[in-house]
């Protein structure tokens, strides 16, 4: 079943003074079905972010649509947003965007607790989850008392707990080292294992060779894809690596 | 051309962060102005002759001395936090420590031009307007205007020190850091505040006994000691409850799980724990200027236009004459009575009533009805002291128009603060039996000590006070009398007259001492004129720290804010949620110290009110008035000022 639609998206920016015109996007196109382990790959400036903030409800854009779960995202009433991105979508960032005034545990619920949920129920759901991040024993700590990598666990939990349909993470590995990136890559392989969609932006070769599928983008179009299938994760790498080498020294078709 | 970069550099620094700046130098162009203004009433020739005018106005110097240093520091302090990261990069970029003190000197040298040049030029403007207004208060005729230049050397001499000691203290913090440190400036993570049982104890200890005190003083001599007292157990618990009270409530909310997890509560709760820790010294300081403005702006204007009452209260009598030595002589009273007519007569002055009366004056302490006299000023609780007047039960029946018969060994008693009616009163070893316990007294009027609690005996006949005799009392004779509409002059013209007719007809030994309403309005209105200009200006003072300090407040709370809302907005709350819960974070936070003055001031009426009747104000109801009307222009102010500072903090917050 496709869970996410994305039909001839563009977005223009205008810069501040109106006088010159910015294409982020030009015209994107894809789908992602259930249960899919999506990475988008590209430069800096190919688009990768604007997508994702359509993708996440917080931009919109000037044109074509973006379909979640049947629902056309861009029709969403401004009022209604905020409760969609929550129930829906799970976010996981590169600087993990912990409330430093709330204990762990108070990040991880934050969403339920803006949903209106009982205390009850929010430990119910918290406390398995935490346990399978491996971070049942930080809740009652502060976010700047842990390390990134026990952060961006947190982080994670927080996209949890709402049993989202779509977990959209942007760099998620970009302020971890290299053991916290494994651990954090394993981890979202073992979520996906248990059916959970994830949709990764990223631009490190390590992290997108996790993923089943990886989309490459350039100047605001997805120029490129490519299958998993049965490969390894090394090998994974290895064709990743063999394909951007091949774009950026400017190659056609692959 | 090198020197010219560091001082254009500085020049565009002061620009570029103009939101931190502007408040700054506005600040300190405010503090030059006033200082200049104070300092050159301080040395007008003609006030300078006045000694209560002058020496009050040394005590404002005095205050906008200290006051001006924290002041300056303190605001500078909430700039330096937030450009630190600005001096952290000039550091990595490769400017020396020596570099940066020449540019942080060129700055401080702008700023110190600035408010040296505008502070002086906005204080020559309104000097003579000063001088207008302090005419006008204390009933001077005009103020002669001139140019003190000695005060305007003196306040650049002054601002010379501070900014120079302001500019070497930069240079020491600056010298201690390491560049990364700069960088990160005021975002050191911050660790959540522990609950402090001990201080939230102290606190609210220490607020109840300065609010006993306060509530439970009975006599207005005790209560001008007590007040300070009390002021101090409130200062004290006003910080400590603002800084670990506040936290230890919001922690104990945060316990209880059913309301902590709500959305109403849930972000506000958390934010405010830190909120209050960043803040709780400075609400605690907002505070305290608001109650100080309060108590000092009700109680000066109660007693400035209350002024012709507070006259009236202490000269019951337009003109009073007391003597000794006539108390036993009814024919030299007569030819007293005489006399006053004669010069009435003379002075063309026509007399609306006269009134005189015989009576012992003592000061006792009394507990359970029973009076000890003359008691030891050194070891003796004044809260207990008060005076007793005696007076004959003839001067009382013709007063009071009664004809009242007193039995053997019993007298009339008329307490100024007494519920009970005791059966028995006891002066010294000799015991009367009470025959009635008055509700009204003429005489209170006329027979009182402002800072006293007052009790009147009527006795049959000065003779049964044997006790009297043994102490070294004596009876004194009083003659009041009231004139129909004349003015001061006119009755001053009388009392010349009068006095030079009792001169010549009760001869030399004569101790007849005359006292007269006529003149006091003068001295009166320089007195209270000179309490509320100091009122007025201490007020204005402590508003605008108040101002500065909001202000400032709202800017880093923003700053500390901006990350928090974009947060909150990506996990999902949206974006009318944050704004509300954020609005009401920062109404909590900018009214609680409003709120707390109102309840300090409140608390604090009655205290003040006894205060004032050692300034003979005894009318509660128009003090009331003053003080109600106080709050409300105070709160309206407050209010304004915090809307304007608030706008402010929604641009910062939305960039």
């Amino acid at each position: 079943m496709t869970l996410l639609e994305v039909e001839q998206l563009k977005k223009i920016y205008t810069t501040r003074f109106g006088d010159r015109q910015v294409e982020a996007l030009r015209q994107v196109t894809f789908s992602v079905e259930e249960g899919e382990y999506v990475a988008i790959m590209g430069e800096s400036g190919s688009g990768k972010t604007t997508l994702l903030n359509i993708l996440a409800a917080l931009d919109r854009p000037t044109s074509g649509t973006v379909f979640l779960n049947g629902k056309n995202l861009t029709m969403i009433k401004e009022s209604e947003l905020a409760a969609f991105r929550r129930n829906e979508l799970g976010f996981v960032f590169q600087d993990f965007n912990l409330l430093d005034t709330f204990s762990i545990q108070d990040n991880i619920v934050l969403p339920l607790v803006l949903s209106g949920k009982m205390f009850l129920e929010m430990e119910e759901r918290m406390l398995p989850i935490a346990k399978k991040l491996g971070i049942q024993h930080l809740l009652d700590k502060f976010p700047y008392e842990i390390s990134g990598g026990q952060q961006q666990r947190a982080a994670v939990a927080r996209a949890l707990i709402t049993n989202p349909k779509l977990i959209l993470a942007d760099e998620p590995t970009g302020a971890l080292d290299s053991k916290s990136t494994n651990q954090l890559l394993q981890l979202f392989s073992d979520i996906n294992e248990e059916g959970q969609t994830i949709v990764m932006v990223t631009h490190s070769t390590r992290a997108a060779s996790h993923a089943k599928r990886v989309l490459f983008m350039r100047d605001g179009e997805v120029f490129h894809q490519l299958y998993r299938g049965h490969m390894t994760v090394e090998e994974m790498f290895e064709k990743i690596s063999h394909t951007l080498t091949v774009l950026l020294s400017g190659g056609g078709k692959i | 051309m090198k020197r010219f970069f560091y001082v254009k550099l500085a020049l565009s620094n002061i620009q570029k962060n103009r939101r931190l700046y502007f408040p700054y130098l506005f600040s300190c162009i405010f503090m030059v102005c006033f200082f200049y203004l104070i300092y050159s009433l301080g040395m007008h020739k003609s006030l300078k002759a006045n000694g209560s005018v002058h020496a009050l106005l040394s005590l404002a110097i005095g205050v906008l001395h200290v006051f001006s240093v924290i002041f300056l520091f303190y605001t500078y302090g909430f700039l330096m936090k937030k450009r630190k990261k600005e001096i952290g990069l000039y550091n990595i970029l490769g400017m020396e420590k020596k570099h940066i003190a020449k540019v942080l000197f060129f700055e401080s040298l702008w700023l110190f031009l600035g408010a040296l040049v505008f502070g002086l030029a906005a204080g020559l403007l309104l000097n003579k307007l000063m001088y207008m207004l302090i005419a006008k208060l204390l009933q001077f005729e005009t103020l002669l205007f001139y140019i003190e230049i000695q005060a305007i050397l003196n306040t650049i001499g002054w601002f010379m020190g501070i900014f120079l000691f302001l500019f070497l203290y930069q240079i020491f913090q600056i010298h201690l850091s390491h560049p990364i440190e700069l960088l990160k400036g005021d975002r050191v993570g911050e660790k959540e505040p522990k609950t402090r049982w001990l201080l939230t104890l102290i606190g609210f200890v220490s607020l109840g006994i300065g609010y006993a005190i306060a509530l439970s003083v009975k006599s207005p001599l005790a209560a001008v000691g007590l007040f300070f007292v009390a002021v101090l157990f409130v200062m004290i618990g006003t910080y400590a409850l603002f800084t670990a009270g506040s936290i230890a409530i919001l922690k104990g909310l945060k316990r209880n799980k059913r309301f902590y997890y709500q959305i109403n509560h849930f972000v506000s709760v958390s934010g405010m724990i830190y909120r209050m820790k960043q803040n709780a010294a400075g609400l605690a300081n907002i505070c305290l200027l608001s109650t100080a403005v309060l108590v000092m702006f009700s109680s000066t204007t109660s007693l400035y236009a209350g002024i012709n009452e507070i006259i009236r209260d202490r000269y019951p009598a337009d003109t009073m004459l007391l003597s000794h030595s006539l108390a036993n002589e009814p024919k030299q009273q007569e030819k007293l009575e005489q006399l006053v007519q004669q010069a009435a007569q003379k002075e063309n002055i026509s007399i609306s009533e006269t009134l005189s009366y015989t009576y012992y004056s003592l000061v006792a302490q009394k507990k359970d009805n029973y009076y000890t006299l003359n008691p030891n000023q050194n070891n003796v609780d004044m809260t207990t002291v008060q005076s007793v007047y005696v007076i004959s039960l003839e001067d009382y029946n013709r007063i009071e128009g009664k004809n009242v018969q007193l039995e053997e060994n019993a007298v009339l008693l008329f307490s100024e603060n007494q519920t009970d009616e005791p059966n028995t009163i006891r002066i010294e070893n000799q015991i009367w039996n009470i025959q009635e316990n008055l509700s009204d007294f003429t005489l209170t009027k006329y027979l009182r000590e402002p800072a006293f609690v007052s009790d009147y005996l009527v006795v049959d006949s000065f003779d049964s006070l044997g006790v009297l005799s043994n102490l070294d009392v004596q009876l004194q004779y009083e003659y009041g009398i009231n004139f129909n509409n004349a003015d001061d002059e006119k009755i001053e013209e009388f009392n010349q007259s009068l006095k030079h007719l009792l001169k010549k007809n009760m001869g030399k030994s004569s101790d007849v001492d005359l006292s007269s309403i006529a003149g006091e309005h003068t001295s009166f209105y320089q007195l209270y004129g000179n309490l509320l200009f100091i009122a007025i200006f201490l007020g204005m003072l402590c508003l605008f720290a108040t101002v500065i300090i909001i202000y400032y407040k709202q800017v880093s709370e923003g700053y500390h804010d901006r990350l928090r809302f974009e947060i909150l907005q990506k996990v999902g709350m949206s974006h009318n949620e944050v704004k509300q819960t954020i609005r009401s974070q920062i109404l909590t936070v900018f009214f609680l110290p409003l709120l707390m003055a109102i309840v300090h001031i409140s608390v604090a009426f009655p205290i003040i009110t006894k205060m004032l009747r050692t300034l003979s104000m005894s009318n509660v109801s128009f003090f009331l008035l003053c003080t109600v009307l106080s709050v409300l222009v105070f709160s309206l102010i407050y209010a304004l000022v915090y809307f304007v500072t608030a706008r402010t903090y929604y641009k910062i917050v939305k960039s």
